[in-house]
């Protein structure tokens, strides 16, 4: 290490890692010049650690935290509250937002198949050549209407046939 | 709750408790008064920064990320908020003041500036003829007593670009510093 690259790594002495200090080191053991040079910077560097430990004096703290809170823009606990738990909602990550999505999806298109009643055909919409056509809504009304009828005549006729027997 | 740890306190503070934001600015409002009072080297400059830092944490509480310290986010908007004070016109003015306070200091005794109230002044006026990248690293470095690391989240600067700054700056600074201390006639005495 020459005088010129010493005096570069002096002033930056405290920055340098292990074995640049090591290189300044040996340089400084012969070279008395570049020895006095780096204590005098040394010396004037510590004036400034020196004045690390002091701090602005604030006249009068606790007047000034009151000033810092009252310009801080309003926001209540209630308000940030619901905010956090609508962001919680849907903070979510892109692998939840994929699960969320794929499952609409699945839903939208095979929800039907997975319906556990089975269709009854008058309440199905009329097919023609394979077409839906349109649903008359009195007539969906009218075939309810029958359907329950024609039950409670076969349970009329059923609870004729038990007290007949019941008879004989 | 004042005894609370910061991470709490700062969680708390997130939820809106204005009590748990108090003592976050207790706890700091020194500590940033400091930083931005040897930046500007003007009470009430300093004392508008640090408000405006206060403001902005308490604006942008949600997006503080717990793998960087508190006081390290805190000392990143305070030197960005000096810097910019710095670089406006109005600070310009008072620049040009603080280089004719400066040549008043320097006419002072080593022994009237031998207190360390009286040093910090000297300092910090010497600091303001550095250009603003080189006052900033020489002020959290050697002033302030942060680490390259900090340095480098506070400032968003590489560690090159920090340590040939500093270089700079300690240049310039020791030899301002020669000029006071280390004249002729102190070392006579």
């Amino acid at each position: 290490m020459n005088c010129k690259k010493a005096e570069q790594h002096i002033i930056l002495y405290s920055e340098l890692s292990i074995a640049e200090k090591t290189q300044v080191d040996i340089h400084l053991e012969n070279c008395v010049a570049c020895q006095r040079m780096f204590t005098t910077l040394q010396q004037r560097q510590s004036i400034f650690n020196n004045i690390q430990s002091w701090n602005a004096a604030i006249k009068d703290p606790v007047a000034f935290t009151d000033q810092i809170m009252e310009a801080l823009p309003k926001k209540s606990v209630q308000a940030e509250k619901k905010r956090n738990t609508f962001s919680a909602l849907f903070n979510w990550t892109p692998l939840q937002t994929g699960l969320v999505a794929c499952s609409l999806i699945l839903f939208f298109t095979f929800g039907g198949e997975f319906s556990r009643h089975a269709p009854n055909p008058q309440l199905q919409p009329p097919i023609k050549n394979g077409i839906v056509l349109s649903i008359n809504l009195q007539d969906l009304i009218q075939a309810k209407r029958e359907r329950a009828a024609r039950i409670s005549l076969a349970d009329i006729i059923r609870k004729n046939q038990s007290l007949a027997l019941s008879k004989k | 709750m004042h005894e609370l740890p910061e991470t709490e306190l700062i969680q708390k503070a997130q939820q809106g408790h204005p009590l748990a934001f108090r003592y976050l600015v207790e706890r700091h409002q020194k500590m940033t008064y400091t930083l931005a009072y040897r930046f500007l080297n003007n009470a009430d400059d300093a004392k508008d920064i640090v408000q405006e830092a206060f403001i902005r944490i308490w604006k942008n509480l949600d997006q503080y990320k717990p793998e960087v310290k508190f006081s390290t986010w805190l000392y990143k908007i305070t030197t960005n908020l000096c810097l910019d004070r710095i670089k406006s016109k109005h600070h310009q003015q008072q620049k040009n003041q603080v280089s004719e306070d400066f040549k008043i200091a320097s006419s002072t005794t080593p022994e009237k500036i031998l207190e360390q109230e009286e040093l910090a002044a000297f300092v910090h006026h010497a600091a303001q003829t550095l250009t603003p990248k080189q006052q900033a690293v020489f002020i959290l470095s050697d002033l302030q007593g942060l680490s390259m690391n900090e340095i480098e989240e506070s400032l968003g600067m590489s560690k090159g670009n920090i340590k040939s700054n500093l270089y700079y700056a300690r240049l310039a600074m020791q030899e301002k510093i020669k000029n006071i201390f280390f004249t002729p006639s102190t070392i006579t005495s």
